[in-house]
């Protein structure tokens, strides 16, 4: 299969199951709102060396408090494990900016009986000081926790999701610069899809990782197969003769179908002059239950 | 099947009325010959609401709560919508006392007024009276220490005194003018008055809210100043009444509220948010 020329290889990424939650962060202006959920997702590309993979879905015209607001998306290895990251982030990025506060986003895109509760507001509350307060509106309860700049609003109580993490796919290129400049069409062409992030600096991975690793403190290394400047010295390159640079984009979201979708227009977008190959990673089907074969997503 | 009926009052009744029994959820299913037997007690005399009413219903397809409208001056007319649970509840005219007590769902709108203790002791759901409202909104009924529970009281007129005494939960937005003893006794919950406020808006709170729009003749001496700022819930509180039709055009989002706590006579937990007026 070809698309503008460009090989898609008979293979699928395999993913993994996740726990995912949305947070929407409000504050006075978009730029507040945007330093906030930065802070909030920074450093949370990969659960082996972050705890949690993070990103901004996007603006969102709708906030609880009618105020500029984004969406962001955070994906843990459990319920507890995200709640954990979740309590230090709002604790540590959010709650600290300036005029800043915070709402559960939902997944109405999940299924009921897969949602569940995390009570951060609920929790975080105690930074209060027994001067926390809260006010119920609509069913739902706020915590107002007093700050040096006035107070800060949280919701007591966050949806967490089953949710899909490390969808993914290889863009095999001619040079650095093709692979670049596909990796970025292809993270426009993949950001607008909703439920879904790419939680690496831009969207793009240039160290993919494989398992394990020649030195025992390691559990991941660098993915020889696919270093063009190790062709020559690993029988277990994948990489043809004609490809100089691979990048990766590898995608976490809340349902099979969007992150399904957003690879679909990824690598359509992706499949540009100088690139040779589309390709996934997997561990044989061995490890992640959600299978994305590359060639089915255009069926 | 969805139960739509109509009720219009033929003539209005010299004697009060105990108008309990006219509910969505009792008029849920019923024909119009069912609805004109209904109990209504006028006066201490036991009479049906045939004998008061003429009525319309109509069957609509598809499932969803039963609605009721009453039309007529049922201002002689007590208890209507009380312990209301859903459904949809209009009164096309005004209303006695103790309309919308003790409901925990549902919708009740009245276009015109309500008499006493509206939406007394309620628990949810939600009252929007387009007129005004007499005293003891959302109020605990003497003899109890807890009033209002939960839902939301929109009062788009005047209210009179002791609005929200003893409310333990829920939110009472009054656009315009309120009586005296605003949140008396609150031990959670708000009150946001839009007009001018009474005396001792806030006395003995222990907890809870009473915001307002317009500078009151004086902030009682058990309350303390504690900045100008910003309160975040403001927002949500604004973003929810624009929803129930109820709009402060002088509080946007970014309104600057000063804060007061009180009342120390009961440990000062609760506050006072006084919208400053711009210069």
């Amino acid at each position: 299969m070809r698309i503008n020329n460009v090989e898609i290889e008979d293979t699928f990424a395999e993913a993994f199951s996740m726990t995912g939650a949305r947070a929407t962060v409000t504050a006075v202006s978009d730029e507040w709102a945007m330093r906030a959920a930065l802070a909030a997702t920074g450093f949370a590309t990969s659960v082996i060396g972050c705890g949690i993979e993070a990103g901004i879905e996007g603006v969102t015209p709708e906030t609880p408090d009618g105020r500029p607001g984004l969406n962001c998306l955070f994906f843990g290895m459990s319920l507890e494990s995200l709640e954990k990251q979740l309590l230090k982030r709002i604790g540590q990025a959010i709650i600290t900016a300036p005029t800043s506060a915070c709402f559960d986003g939902g997944a109405a895109e999940c299924p009921e009986e897969k949602r569940k509760i995390l009570k951060l507001g609920a929790k975080l509350r105690y930074f209060g000081d027994g001067y926390q307060a809260s006010k119920v509106i609509d069913g739902r309860r706020y915590w107002r926790i007093p700050v040096m700049e006035g107070d800060f609003v949280i919701q007591e109580e966050f949806t967490a999701a089953s949710a899909v993490g490390g969808g993914n796919f290889m863009i095999l290129a001619e040079s650095a610069e093709a692979a670049l400049a596909a990796a970025e069409a292809a993270v426009a062409a993949m950001r607008p899809v909703p439920g879904v992030v790419l939680p690496f600096p831009g969207g793009v991975v240039r160290s993919g990782s494989q398992v394990g690793s020649r030195y025992s403190f390691l559990i991941a290394s660098t993915n020889v197969a696919f270093c063009p400047g190790l062709k020559s010295r690993v029988p277990a390159t994948v990489l043809p003769r004609e490809v100089n640079s691979v990048l990766e984009i590898v995608i976490d979201g809340l349902t099979f179908d969007q992150v399904a979708q957003s690879m679909r227009l990824g690598i359509e977008a992706a499949c540009v002059p100088g690139v040779c190959r589309i390709t996934a990673g997997n561990y044989g089907g061995r490890l992640g239950k959600h299978h994305f074969h590359l060639r089915k997503l255009f069926e | 099947m969805k139960t739509s009926a109509h009720l219009t009052l033929i003539a209005a009744p010299d004697l009060p009325v105990e108008a309990e029994s006219l509910l969505p959820e009792h008029i849920s299913g019923k024909t119009a010959d069912e609805i004109l037997a209904m109990p209504l007690l006028v006066g201490n005399r036991m009479e049906t609401v045939g004998e008061r009413f003429t009525v319309s219903v109509v069957e609509e397809g598809g499932d969803g709560p039963a609605e009721l409208t009453l039309t007529g001056d049922l201002t002689r007319f007590k208890r209507i919508g009380e312990g209301m649970t859903g459904g949809r509840l209009v009164v096309e005219g005004s209303t006695g006392f103790h309309a919308g007590a003790m409901m925990s769902g549902g919708e009740l709108v009245i276009t015109k007024n309500a008499g006493d203790y509206l939406g007394a002791m309620m628990s949810g759901g939600r009252i929007v009276v387009r007129g005004n409202a007499g005293h003891f909104a959302g109020a605990a009924y003497r003899g109890f220490n807890r009033g209002m529970s939960g839902g939301l009281i929109v009062i788009h007129g005047s209210a009179g005194n002791l609005t929200g005494a003893r409310m333990r939960r829920g939110i009472i937005a009054v656009r315009g003018a309120c009586g005296d003893l605003a949140g008396f006794g609150m031990g959670a919950g708000t009150v946001i008055i839009g007009g001018e406020p009474g005396v001792r808006a806030g006395a003995n709170m222990a907890r809870g809210s009473v915001i307002m729009m317009t500078r009151p003749k004086e902030i009682m001496p058990t309350f303390r100043y504690n900045c100008a700022g910003r309160p975040g819930m403001w927002p949500l509180f604004s973003a929810l009444l624009a929803r129930a039709d109820c709009v402060f055009p002088e509080a946007g989002p970014e309104t600057v509220f000063e804060s007061y706590s009180g009342d120390f006579n009961e440990g000062g937990r609760g506050e006072i948010l006084l919208r400053r007026s711009p210069l």
